[in-house]
């Protein structure tokens, strides 16, 4: 497969030999961490727009109010929230969704606590618009003492600060890989030439440049590194498809992560192999002609 | 076509092994390269092929002075030059066509040319039948007009042999020579290095003696040549007049 005519005979050193199955290898380490850095992102950035879309008003209660007085203090509430620029809708949670939300702080017998219970109103926002919540801070207390709004940005801004770090781990073993394929290559390209050091000695003294003995090289670069991106690549779809099938039934750690797979992934996915291949077949030229030049002849 | 100035040899910081050299070679001239074995003949013709740099000295190569070449100026110059090397040096996984198809392939030659000229020339050696064998299948004798072929398959304007005629027989080794005369007669400037006087005396070609690191000029009579004498200007004159006559 993928022959090509040459001078030096490549294919015999032993050193080469298993060079396909290191570049599979390393394409398929890669493509894994591409991947996990892909999903990060998506997740992260779907996240990030869903939690950015929503607030949380706390409408605390005042004691010795009356269930009228309560409902009227509350929808004044609700005016001031939907009179604000960028908020599209609100919705007040019932007494039981508060109960389930404050039953880890407050447990089962909240009622027998004599605690008066706040009034949570989810409220959405318009994507692309920031309402002014301090302003709106500021008119809730008039109608509302002690109403707080929380954005969730403390949440938000741990989670995705521990999602970006996940992702710039992911791009970081990926760019290692990388490098290491490199280096592999360019250690069986100098290996090569020192066994073949009296056959590049004849060509040059035949006529050839230095290019033209590193041209041999990259040929066998291009055919051994296409063999393990193919490899690489090959594997590394079916433990996607894999970890597609076991996410479909719940059956592995992070199936929502792995769920977001779309299939617009697959290009940056498919760049990893033909990038493994440009990187064997440059490191080998510069590798090759530095050591040339540190030739007599 | 090649100048050689007080010019001296040293391998690593070994002593001269050759010193205060001075010739020059007109272009279409023929010499024998002759001295003992150990003289010093290889490493003068590795430092005509710019396989050795001279530790003094100037070595000018078709008019340019070798010291001053960059490394990429190498290959151009080498092309002009064919090599027959003593130990062949021929690819031994490569079959005797392409190994003498090499130069012609480096060159960028067209493939369908190669084919034409390559078997044309093995045919002419003597190895027709062989143009798919490797070297290790040859014989000392079929493996060194392997090397010529390979040599002078580029018509270099200068032909370098090593002791081209050692491992043949005196009949193969008489026509070897023939073909370098051939070539020399086409205006290739020929150098052959050999220990074998019983060669060189059926020749009349002036001859390059080396002794104790020394080089002297002198014609077939093995009179010396006086320095004016064998002057570019002089064998240019000379190689007109074989031409002519």
């Amino acid at each position: 497969m993928l022959r090509f005519r040459t001078d030096l005979p490549l294919d015999r050193d032993t050193t080469a030999r298993f060079l396909p199955w290191i570049i599979g290898f390393m394409v398929y380490l890669a493509m894994i961490a591409a991947t996990v850095a892909l999903l990060v992102d998506h997740v992260t950035q779907r996240w990030q727009r869903d939690l950015s879309g929503q607030l949380t008003v706390e409408l605390p209660g005042v004691m010795g109010e009356d269930a009228v007085e309560r409902k009227q203090r509350v929808d004044a509430a609700l005016e001031e929230i939907t009179d604000t620029n960028g908020i599209v809708g609100t919705r007040v949670l019932d007494e039981a969704e508060v109960k389930r939300l404050l039953q880890p702080w407050l447990g089962d017998q909240a009622d027998q606590l004599g605690v008066t219970l706040p009034d949570l109103v989810a409220v959405s926002v318009q994507p692309d618009i920031r309402p002014n919540l301090s302003e709106l801070a500021e008119r809730l207390q008039q109608v509302s003492p002690g109403a707080a709004i929380d954005d969730h940005a403390q949440f938000n801004a741990g989670a995705l600060n521990f999602l970006r770090t996940i992702e710039v781990l992911a791009l970081s073993v990926l760019a290692l890989v990388l490098m290491a394929t490199a280096g592999v290559v360019a250690f069986v390209a100098r290996a090569g030439l020192s066994i073949h050091r009296r056959i590049v000695e004849i060509v040059h003294l035949v006529g050839a440049h230095d290019s033209y003995v590193a041209r041999q090289f990259q040929a066998q670069a291009f055919r051994y590194g296409f063999m393990g991106a193919f490899l690489g690549s090959l594997l590394a779809a079916a433990t996607l498809l894999s970890a597609g099938v076991f996410a479909a039934r719940g059956a592995v750690p992070m199936s929502n992560a792995v769920k977001a797979f779309e299939l617009w992934m697959i290009w940056p996915l498919a760049l990893i192999p033909l990038a493994a291949v440009l990187i064997a077949m440059i490191t080998v030229r510069i590798a090759v002609l530095q050591a040339l030049r540190r030739m007599a002849y | 076509m090649v100048l050689f100035d007080g010019v001296a040899v040293r391998y690593a910081a070994g002593p001269e092994v050759l010193r205060g050299i001075s010739f020059t070679l007109a272009p279409g001239s023929f010499h024998f390269l002759v001295g003992p074995s150990g003289a010093g003949k290889s490493s003068l013709l590795k430092l005509i092929y710019l396989g050795l740099r001279p530790a003094a000295g100037r070595v000018e190569l078709f008019g340019r002075d070798v010291s001053v070449l960059k490394r990429s100026d190498y290959p151009a110059m080498r092309r002009r030059i064919g090599v027959v090397f003593q130990d062949f040096r021929l690819i031994e996984h490569l079959s005797a066509m392409d190994n003498v198809a090499l130069p012609l392939r480096i060159a960028g030659v067209r493939e369908t040319d190669i084919k034409r000229h390559v078997p044309e020339l093995l045919g002419w050696v003597g190895l027709k039948h062989h143009l798919d064998a490797l070297p290790a299948t040859l014989s000392g004798g079929q493996q060194q007009r392997v090397a010529i072929a390979r040599a002078v398959i580029s018509r270099p304007s200068l032909l370098l042999a090593d002791e081209p005629t050692g491992n043949v027989d005196d009949q193969i080794g008489v026509r070897l020579m023939y073909l370098f005369e051939e070539l020399n007669k086409m205006g290739t400037t020929v150098v052959i290095a050999t220990h074998n006087e019983g060669l060189v005396g059926r020749f009349t070609h002036r001859q390059l003696r080396i002794a104790q690191g020394t080089v002297k000029l002198v014609d077939p009579g093995g009179q010396a040549v006086a320095a004016d004498e064998h002057s570019e200007a002089a064998y240019a004159a000379e190689a007109d007049q074989q031409e002519s006559a």
